[in-house]
């Protein structure tokens, strides 16, 4: 079975691990079928599914070749998960300039998807990336960088696996004098009390981050927890391994319903006070959700479907007000909805813009099907997108009208490096075919 | 201690590369690919802040394991221990008649481990002192239609290593046949469901903790022990007939 992080959709699919780049070389000699290369698997939807092909695991290919200590710059292969990453390079005081809310991610996945982090200036993952390097469907290797083949460079970034294997990046790491992190947590009443907060922190705090309840709505709808931070200054690096706790197996389908996650969502509310500030560990604060493993066993075995998009600066808040109201009156979102700030990214197929991105759960449902196309109809009409890495229906339409500027300058790259479609994946299909 | 483990670039080798260099030991990557060997030391350096090299070796060639040898014991005087984690296993559409894979086969899971090992264990008897640790397989405790070309090898090396252990004891060098089952590497990917299959970080961990026991033939996990046990129990005379099962 090949399936993403939320388990839908799952398939039955071909898997290859490659233990050496060799290996790798070997299968696209040998074969015709198509290729997808696949980390860690944290996507949700059918990103880094290929169900005609062979879905490559890419786990496997995680060594480190190089590391310039002085200027911290990491040349890794594109296995390596941000968890090996944290655990090498935070003791010696260094750490990634902008992570996922995963550290089961894999470097290459986070290239290939262009994720954002919670501190929102910094820009996207890829902001950091100085060089890498990527196979072709020949099996030959292209180096690239923002000098040489900067054609290819920009354009798998974001790129989702269609340009080439990604096989090392270089990536640019950053001083960390403390393994704690200041963070503060301030209770909001309202979307509108979630916006000011959160433009009342953009300078004085690096990251941000903000739940929204799906769930309530009238006068109070969109209230939320904010947490916003800075790392400390003082306090020695130190990374320590956590036992975590695993979801044995899959909970019944209906143990997230209504009920349930309206009871969660007023406690957590609650729970957190009108402000409280405290020192938390790095780990904690980046990957909240990474201490219970496999939690997605949680929704069952049909799994569940998150909804991301980003929207403009201007508007954003009346957008993601709209959104939220069609939401929450559904009644279908599950657990909590998330809504932060982000800055343009510099691949042509990247999401990140200037604007807000708002994400939210949902528990498949017969109904949720055309909720989630009135959404896109919305998200379409304010100048935004979805994010492709959480995605497993938005329609081929859509999805042109989403990024339509984006890929005329992407799919003659595209087409040049893989021409005939070796490089595809169940979303690609379902985007381009559909 | 000085560990030289053969056969580091892949599947347990190289997980066994990672947990020496992490116990702050100093390891000796072998294996013919070259290039891997190099990056695996990168990372083994990079992630353990440890001391590391690579030197090459085919096991199926004699000078080349005449160069590797020399080589190891011009670098470092003494070895404390070696692993061997070398091997092949011929894929199951190679017929059993294939002269190419019963030749390579015995080279790379028997000749040359022996050969290898002949040169070194000398060595360590004339310190009094070592540690051999070989990987074998459960696969040379019968022959069975499936793959009994494979178990051939293995159970020539089992029988050179219990020799070996005799003729080393009282030269205080400890040889640890190890005979693991599943394990999750490049050898049985997709051969067996995962889920039957230990990780070799495991295997890699158990090794490492054989290098301070007294043991000597160790089935990891341990209910290979008993599962090798039974099928051992069954007589020839009924065992031949069940080449379904087996
Ligand atoms: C709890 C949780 C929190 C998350 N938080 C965030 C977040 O804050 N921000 C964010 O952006 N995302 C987030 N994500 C989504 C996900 O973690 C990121 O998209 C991540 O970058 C995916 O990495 P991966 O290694 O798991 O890739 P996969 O999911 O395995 O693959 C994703 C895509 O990358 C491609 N790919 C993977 N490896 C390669 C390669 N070597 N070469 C070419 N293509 C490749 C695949 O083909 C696929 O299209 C979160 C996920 C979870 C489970
Ligand atoms: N995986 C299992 O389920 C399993 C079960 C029972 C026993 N075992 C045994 O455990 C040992 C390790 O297995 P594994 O799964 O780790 O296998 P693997 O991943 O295939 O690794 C085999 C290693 O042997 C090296 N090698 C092969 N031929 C060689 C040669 N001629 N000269 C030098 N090195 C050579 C390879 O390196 P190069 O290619 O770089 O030379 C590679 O590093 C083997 O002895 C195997 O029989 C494995």
């Amino acid at each position: 079975m090949v399936k993403g992080w939320n388990n839908y959709p799952a398939v039955q699919g071909k898997v290859f691990r490659p233990e050496r780049i060799g290996d790798l070389v070997a299968l696209i000699g040998s074969n015709e079928k198509s290729i997808l290369a696949r980390g860690g698997g944290t996507s949700y939807g059918d990103s880094s599914i290929n169900n005609g092909g062979i879905n490559v695991d890419t786990r496997r290919l995680n060594k480190m070749l190089h590391f310039d200590s002085e200027q911290g710059v990491l040349y890794c292969q594109c296995g390596v998960t941000l968890q090996d990453i944290s655990r090498v390079f935070i003791p010696q005081g260094w750490f990634l300039q902008v992570t996922p809310g995963t550290q089961f991610a894999t470097v290459g996945g986070c290239v290939a998807t262009d994720a954002h982090g919670k501190n929102w200036k910094a820009g996207s993952f890829c902001s950091f990336v100085k060089g890498l390097s990527l196979m072709l469907q020949d099996g030959s290797i292209v180096c690239c960088d923002d000098k040489n083949n900067p054609d290819i460079f920009y354009s798998t970034f974001g790129g989702m696996g269609m340009t080439g294997i990604i096989l090392d990046v270089r990536i640019q790491l950053r001083k960390i004098s403390s393994s704690l992190i200041d963070v503060e947590t301030i209770q909001c009443r309202d979307l509108k009390e979630c916006f000011a907060v959160q433009s009342e922190s953009m300078e004085s705090h690096e990251y941000m981050f903000c739940w929204l309840d799906s769930h309530k709505e009238g006068v109070n709808m969109g209230r939320g927890v904010l947490q916003r931070a800075n790392h400390c200054s003082n306090g020695p690096p130190i990374y320590k391994e956590k036992r975590k706790i695993h979801v044995p197996f899959y909970l019944p389908n209906f143990t997230v319903n209504t009920y349930s996650v309206e009871a969660f969502n007023a406690a957590y509310h609650a729970s957190v006070g009108k402000k409280n500030r405290k020192k938390a560990y790095m780990m904690d604060f980046f990957y909240p959700l990474d201490c219970i493993a496999n939690w997605y066993r949680v929704y069952g075995k049909r799994g569940f479907l998150e909804y991301q998009m980003v929207v403009p600066s201007d508007g954003a808040y009346e957008t993601v007000f709209e959104i939220l109201k069609v939401v929450t009156k559904s009644k279908l979102g599950s657990t909590v909805a998330a809504v932060k700030p982000l800055l343009n990214a510099r691949g042509v197929m990247s999401f990140p813009m200037d604007g807000f991105t708002f994400a939210v759960d949902f528990m498949p449902d017969q109904r949720l099907w055309h909720l989630l196309d009135t959404l896109d109809e919305i998200v379409i009409a304010n100048g935004g997108k979805v994010y492709l890495a959480k995605d497993a229906r938005v329609s081929s339409k859509n999805f042109r009208k989403m990024y339509s500027e984006t890929l005329d300058r992407w799919e003659p790259v595209r087409q040049k490096y893989n021409p005939e479609n070796r490089f595809s994946s169940m979303m690609f299909n379902r985007l381009y075919k559909g | 201690m000085n560990v030289v483990i053969i056969g580091a670039s892949s599947g347990i080798g190289r997980e066994v590369a990672h947990v020496f260099s992490q116990e702050g030991h100093n390891v000796i990557c072998s294996s013919r690919d070259e290039k891997e060997l190099e990056w695996l030391v990168s990372d083994l350096k990079i992630r353990y802040d440890c001391s590391a090299c690579g030197v090459p070796v085919d096991v199926t060639n004699n000078s080349s394991i005449k160069t590797f040898i020399e080589k190891i014991y011009e670098n470092f005087t003494i070895i404390d221990c070696v692993i061997v984690t070398t091997g092949t296993m011929p894929g199951n559409e190679m017929p059993y008649y294939d002269e190419h894979g019963l030749i390579n086969t015995t080279m790379t899971n028997y000749v040359g481990i022996a050969l290898i090992l002949n040169e070194m264990s000398r060595r360590m008897a004339n310190n009094n002192s070592g540690i051999i640790i070989c990987l074998s397989s459960v696969a040379g405790d019968r022959g069975r239609q499936s793959n009994f070309i494979y178990g051939a090898s293995k159970s020539a090396l089992n029988t050179y290593l219990q020799g070996l252990r005799m003729k080393l004891y009282k030269h205080n060098v400890r040889v640890i046949t190890v005979l693991p089952g599943y394990v999750d590497t490049p050898m049985s990917y997709g051969t067996v469901k995962q889920r039957y299959a230990v990780s070799p970080r495991y295997v890699a961990r158990k090794i490492y903790k054989l290098t301070k026991s007294n043991r000597n033939i160790v089935y990891i996990p341990p209910i290979w022990w008993l599962i090798m046990r039974i099928i051992r129990f069954i007589p020839e005379a009924i065992f031949k007939r069940l080449s379904s099962v087996f």
